[in-house]
């Protein structure tokens, strides 16, 4: 800045003073370049300090050591990958940060995108912790074996159906797919609400839902395997072929149909019942219908990745995580539906009891996924 | 021509030089074309022995090949339309005397050093279904998704580019040779047609090779915007994220690469040899030739068009961040930047850091690999000169796949480190430091190193005391600009990052695929803000010292 000035200056200064405060300004250029060099090299050298520490913390605690004396209290940082939006993780992260002391960090993905990470990383884990997505995902990785097994004391609380019964995940939330719609849109279009899986093949919503993409997805995932369990394979995929020629695109993330929809971009969209009641607490004219003949769902899985850098911390997580608390806040601020009954549901949210689900087989979408995902192939080639 | 036993007694008494070159080799060698070769090595690895087998599989996939087609299209048509308004804006800039090109100038360095999908971002924004212009303004529905959504996208992105290439070319066009055309008696349609064009068609067909490339590694905008047109770069991520497959991913970036690497190959051997220069030893005293004033206002309105609508672009940026629910709710909120603030900082103070050394990694080891190659007759160094201007050519989701290939597993793993992510900068950006090396060394009378060696300095000395200084510039020139790269580079990092060691840009685009557009725009315009910022402190500091941009 100062440089600035005495440059405004220099063009109107007589010729001797304009070359001394040239000079000048020479000078501070030097300093500032000077200046500059110093700040990158204590940049890199608080860089360098802040990753050094990071490999070390206690990672030859093995199970016999913690047996003979009491468990040193774990340290962070602990690494979070999670699929659940940006804020929620930080507010979560930043709550599990207060209570324990446990340095928290994350990173934000959606459901496939961690599953490939978490498995390229396999040979040398980075993450401690992944909180959220589709437990078909989690499935998938248990089966992988890329997950720690764990059984936490606080899992006892919570309905084993919601949890793997070789407690590799445990699940903290439950959601099922509903259908979002724009009631302004949908008005000024002159069409009808849709009421059940078989009106979105109705020729008139053409180029008016958007939905993501199972290859990325696992809102998707579940959808595609709600018309497959629904309709039995073949007649699935016709269903599938059918609704895919009224959709206007796919989207990447599961939850952006319905903030696609809310900004009003298509009249219908697909996602997780509580992603559209997301959009309508946040004042969009937005409207979530649960299909009639019954709509598909996912547990939202927790689980602990193998050898990651600090299992101990992840473990405290996992123990927070599906405390009463965690699931209070979780549900404040995801309007998510816990898979604890003492967690209190936000007045206006459509409860567990009046959504009617299938009889969903998430373990056999798990399954399958490679073959589902072959076909969906197929279709998208045309 | 010194013989081999002589030179290789004269490099024995000259360990700098050795050291250098040998310490130059072995980077690239290690953080660029080991990554190159195990994806290749990762392609055709089967349970016994090399198999094609994901070859075969690619091919009897329709929707991947279509999407090798998708690309080749699009690289088709973005690489005309971009070089015919990178060429329109260079003829206006050098041939035209018009109002304005300060202006003009500046909309071209914004589009060169900003984020490399902020057009498809507000694309989408501005143009969409719900668009601030198309259903705002006009009230008509428009569909942006697509091809054409892309192919206006990518146009727009890499003019810049082309006209960097064509500023550089029609400036070395003697304006005397049209004034010449002109005294013969040729209208102005012929010494465009007869003169300026032919002279052109080198610079004009380098320009559309260097945007080819770049348009087939595009990740950012594809995946913003492209809808159901897929394309190679969206396929191998989705390859990878959807169905954890790293071979087929790998398949789909060797089969990219090979464009690519073509195109490459014939820009750096073939069309940058015919190069036309006609401006010889003394520069002409004939200034810019009057034009006709149709041509005249009809490229000012042109240039005028295309920077109203990045002018535009930018403006939704901005004003994306400070808006509650853009297309819907314009009423003013600071939401969005407390969100910035509150995770946003972390990840570009990172930025920073990553920033700061690898741009100052880049700029010395460009130099200095320049030095050795341009200035020292050795062995190979046509091979060196190959190996550090190819990155440029090499789409950064490829390069980034490549390292967590090869840099997962024993003997070096740099996983989860920062250094990845420093090492994958400097390896993408060496071109960049090298160029600036190059220019700035051929700039420097060698008689001058000559002097300070027959006052019997060595090499090490030499460099150190004459030729380094001699090069502050070019050090400066190639810091700012990979330091500015770096700070956007997208695809390349998104398989590297770590819950610690996050960036700004990845974040941006997935907060923009989740549909927050409004914490996309917000991070997007700090981001922004830090580069613009940078610029123009450096030309404020540096000014006259520091060649930057000189457009």
């Amino acid at each position: 800045m100062e440089s600035l000035i005495r440059a405004r200056d220099a063009i109107h200064a007589p010729e001797n003073t304009r070359m001394k405060i040239l000079k000048e300004i020479k000078a501070i250029a030097k300093t500032t370049s000077i200046l500059i060099v110093v700040a990158i090299i204590v940049i890199a050298a608080i860089g360098t300090y802040y990753y050094l520490p990071t490999p070390t913390p206690t990672p030859t605690t093995t199970p016999a050591a913690t047996t003979t004396k009491p468990p040193p209290k774990p340290t962070g940082p602990l690494m979070v990958y999670s699929a659940l939006s940006d804020f929620e993780i930080a507010r979560i992260c930043s709550a599990f940060q207060e209570e324990t002391g446990i340095e928290t960090k994350f990173l934000r993905a959606s459901a496939g995108e961690l599953l490939a990470r978490v498995d390229a990383e396999s040979k040398k884990p980075i993450g401690d912790v992944w909180l959220g997505g589709p437990c078909l995902n989690h499935e998938v990785a248990k089966g992988k074996g890329l997950l720690l097994q764990y059984k936490s004391p606080v899992a006892a609380e919570i309905d084993p159906f919601y949890r793997d019964a070789d407690s590799y995940w445990n699940g903290f939330y439950l959601g099922a797919i509903g259908i979002c719609v724009n009631t302004a849109r949908i008005a000024s279009l002159k069409l009808k609400e849709p009421k059940t899986w078989k009106d979105l093949l109705n020729a008139t919503y053409k180029g008016e839902i958007i939905s993501s993409d199972p290859s990325t997805s696992g809102t998707a995932q579940t959808i595609f395997g709600t018309a497959l369990q629904l309709y039995g394979w073949d007649p699935g995929w016709d269903y599938l072929k059918g609704l895919n020629k009224n959709v206007h695109h796919l989207e990447r993330a599961g939850a952006a149909p319905a903030q696609r929809v809310g900004v009003g971009e298509a009249a219908i969209g697909l996602s997780f019942g509580h992603d559209i009641q997301k959009i309508i607490f946040a004042g969009y004219g937005v409207k979530l219908i649960y299909p009639e003949e019954g709509t598909g769902w996912e547990i939202g899985g927790l689980s602990i990745i193998n050898n990651g850098p600090n299992p101990e911390a992840a473990k405290v997580f996992v123990d927070w995580m599906l405390g009463k608390k965690a699931g209070q806040l979780h549900t404040d601020i995801s309007l998510r539906l816990s898979t604890r009954k003492d967690v209190a549901l936000p007045s206006g949210a459509i409860p567990l009891s009046q959504i009617k689900l299938i009889k969903y087989d998430y373990k056999w979408v798990a399954d399958n996924l490679d073959r589902i995902l072959k076909e969906w192939e197929k279709i998208r080639a045309g | 021509m010194l013989t081999f036993s002589k030179r290789t007694r004269f490099l024995s008494k000259d360990p700098t030089t050795i050291g250098l070159y040998l310490a130059a080799f072995l980077f690239m060698l290690v953080f660029f074309l080991w990554p190159l070769g195990t994806m290749v090595a990762a392609s055709v690895e089967g349970p016994s022995g090399p198999s094609f087998a994901y070859y075969v599989d690619f091919l009897s996939r329709k929707l991947l090949v279509n999407s090798f087609w998708n690309s080749l299209m699009m690289a088709v048509i973005s690489t005309a339309s971009a070089t015919v308004v990178g060429f329109l804006f260079a003829y206006a800039m050098t041939r035209v005397d018009m109002p304005g090109k300060r202006f003009f100038k500046g909309i071209v360095i914004l589009q060169l050093i900003s984020l490399p999908f902020t057009v498809g971002l507000s694309f989408i924004m501005l143009f969409g279904r719900r668009g601030l212009i198309t259903y705002g303004l006009l009230g008509r529905p428009f569909e942006i998704y697509g091809w054409h959504g892309l192919w206006m996208v990518q146009t727009l992105t890499f003019f810049p580019l082309a006209y960097l290439v064509l500023v550089g070319v029609l400036k070395s066009i003697d304006p005397a040779l049209e004034y010449a055309a002109r005294n013969l008696g040729a209208r102005d349609t012929h010494v465009f047609k007869d003169v300026v064009l032919p002279l052109s068609i080198p610079g004009v067909a380098s320009a559309a090779l260097l945007v080819a490339m770049n348009v087939l590694g595009d990740f950012g905008n594809p995946a913003l915007i492209a809808g159901d047109f897929t394309v190679i770069a969206t396929e191998a991520y989705m390859q990878i994220v959807g169905w954890g497959n790293f071979r087929m991913a790998a398949v789909l970036c060797n089969i990219l690469f090979l464009p690519v690497f073509i195109l490459f190959i014939a820009q750096k051997y073939w069309v940058s040899r015919k190069v036309y220069v006609t401006v010889t030893g003394a520069p002409t005293q004939l200034g810019i030739r009057k034009t006709g004033r149709l041509v005249k206002w009809f490229l000012f309105s042109f240039c005028l068009i295309v920077s109203s609508v990045i002018v535009l672009i930018y403006a939704s940026i901005g004003l994306g961040g400070f808006v509650r629910t853009w297309g819907m709710d314009y009423s003013f909120t600071t939401q969005h930047l407390d969100y910035v603030i509150f995770q946003g900082i972390p990840a570009i103070e990172n930025a920073l850091i990553f920033s700061l050394t690898s741009g100052l990694a880049c700029a010395i080891l460009g130099v200095l690999d320049a030095y050795i190659i341009f200035r020292k007759r050795m062995l190979g160094r046509q091979l060196l000169d190959f190996i550090s201007t190819l990155p440029a050519a090499v789409p950064g989701f490829i390069l980034g796949i490549g390292y967590i290939l090869s840099f997962n597993t024993p003997p070096l793993i740099l996983t989860a480190t920062p250094y990845i992510i420093i090492l994958n900068n400097i390896a993408r950006d060496l071109p960049t430091g090298f160029q600036a090396g190059m220019a700035g060394i051929q700039q420097i009378d060698v008689s001058i190193e000559e002097a300070s060696v027959n006052l019997g300095a060595g090499t090490f000395q030499t460099l150190r005391n004459v030729a380094l200084p001699l090069l502050k510039s070019a050090l400066g020139a190639g810091f700012i600009y990979s330091f500015i790269k770096c700070m956007t580079t997208v695809s390349a990092v998104i398989f590297l990052i770590t819950p610690k060691w996050n960036l700004p840009s990845p974040i941006i685009l997935g907060l923009a695929s989740e549909g927050y557009w409004g914490q996309a725009a917000a991070l997007s315009a700090i981001l922004l803000t830090i580069v613009v910022g940078t610029l123009l402190v450096c030309r404020a500091v540096a000014g006259k010292r520091i060649p930057l941009f000189e457009v």
